[in-house]
């Protein structure tokens, strides 16, 4: 085995786990008058080793508005959660897509914790 | 693919006097138990337990050595800088870093490594007097030793505050609380909730805080029962109100509320 081929070990061992749900996480008046806007959708994933959900797949949209536009009516048009929903597939085939996942993510970014081999 | 590993001196420094320097005058402070060794001061002490702040101020051991010198020949003002000593066997966890690193190799075996994790691949970063960016912001990695002997580098972090020190400043705080998360249970003793969140969901905010040049100082602490408060200082309102309402933010705190993770965003509450 090359070492590239390595980290196909990893995949496949984080699987959907349900539907994307989607939510509007910002909506305000900035400083400038502008309306912004942060769309995220956020789909639950499964460790087929630890037979436990341990994480999601998210990805969000972000727009500036004219603050009377009607926000569901945009999100429908511009077809947003189409756009997530194809992002997160596409996460799904990353080895690393783990974003937000407390089975690969339990390390710490702290060097002084470390261990013997 | 781009390597992660690049050199970035032409002109090497003396690698016979980093050795020397480093065994006669840094070796006796270096920690048994967990063998880091600080390099870098801020100005204020009290300051000390910042994330990220100017360290201007050198550890009494590195005044008169090449350390010196090499640090003040950066291209770049001196954040954290410390001397890594891994013994034979040691190894980093695998994680990211807010912010890319500068190594110079003291001691590095030809069984010592350094590995991209995202690309699967291994680099040797050589013991030649030159200095090397690791490019290792919000990037999987991690350090091998596998050699019989230790591997000793000096990793040195820029501060990259770029604007007028003594301007008016503005801070806003940011805090996670687990206590009635609904976390898997898989955590280990080394692998805590705490840093485990910190790791996973708020290191990409914070390398963006990192590049800001408006971005002051992070000061990082710890509450009761696990909690995170995190103090973001600025030179900027702008800055400020980019960064705690910017997607990478809202998304994290967003997906960490889907664990039953409290958010307190001190901007937008």
């Amino acid at each position: 085995m090359k070492q590239n081929d390595y980290s196909r070990l990893t995949e496949g061992r984080y699987v959907p786990h349900g539907d994307t749900e989607f939510e509007v996480v910002l909506d305000r008046i900035n400083s400038a008058g502008k309306r912004q806007i942060v769309f995220t959708g956020t789909m639950p994933t499964y460790d087929i080793y630890e037979e436990k959900h341990t994480g999601y797949i998210a990805h969000s949209i972000r727009d500036e508005l004219d603050p009377s536009v009607n926000l569901d009516k945009h999100i429908e048009t511009n077809r947003w959660k189409q756009i997530i929903q194809s992002e997160i597939a596409r996460q799904v085939q990353d080895p690393y897509f783990a974003k937000y996942n407390f089975s690969f993510l339990n390390s710490v970014h702290n060097s002084s914790i470390k261990t013997r081999a | 693919m781009a390597s992660i590993v690049e050199r970035v001196t032409t002109v090497p420094f003396d690698r016979k006097q980093i050795r020397k320097d480093f065994d006669e005058f840094i070796l006796p402070h270096m920690p048994r138990k967990v063998p880091l060794l600080n390099a870098t001061l801020p100005e204020n002490p009290e300051d000390q337990g910042y994330l990220y702040i100017h360290r201007p101020v050198y550890e009494e051991y590195v005044q008169g050595t090449i350390f010196e010198e090499i640090l003040d020949a950066m291209p770049f003002k001196n954040g954290r800088a410390t001397f890594i000593h891994q013994l034979p066997g040691m190894t980093l966890r695998f994680h990211r870093d807010p912010d890319d690193k500068y190594h110079i190799a003291i001691d590095d075996g030809p069984g010592a490594f350094f590995t991209d994790m995202e690309n699967q691949l291994t680099y040797r970063v050589p013991c030649d007097g030159h200095m090397y960016k690791l490019r290792t912001a919000n990037h999987y990695h991690t350090a091998v030793n596998a050699d019989c002997k230790p591997r000793t580098h000096l990793v040195m972090n820029p501060y990259m505050f770029d604007d007028d020190p003594d301007a008016s400043t503005v801070s806003c705080s940011a805090t996670f609380d687990f206590k009635d998360a609904n976390l898997p249970d898989i955590f280990t003793s080394v692998a805590t909730p705490a840093n485990t969140i910190e790791q996973g969901f708020f290191i990409k905010w914070t390398s963006e805080l990192i590049q800001d040049p408006r971005c002051k100082s992070i000061k990082g602490e710890s509450l009761e029962g696990g909690a995170r408060k995190y103090t973001i200082e600025f030179t900027s309102d702008k800055s400020l109100e980019k960064h705690f309402t910017s997607t990478t933010l809202l998304e994290a705190c967003h997906v960490a509320t889907k664990f039953g993770i409290k958010i307190t965003n001190d901007f937008l509450s």
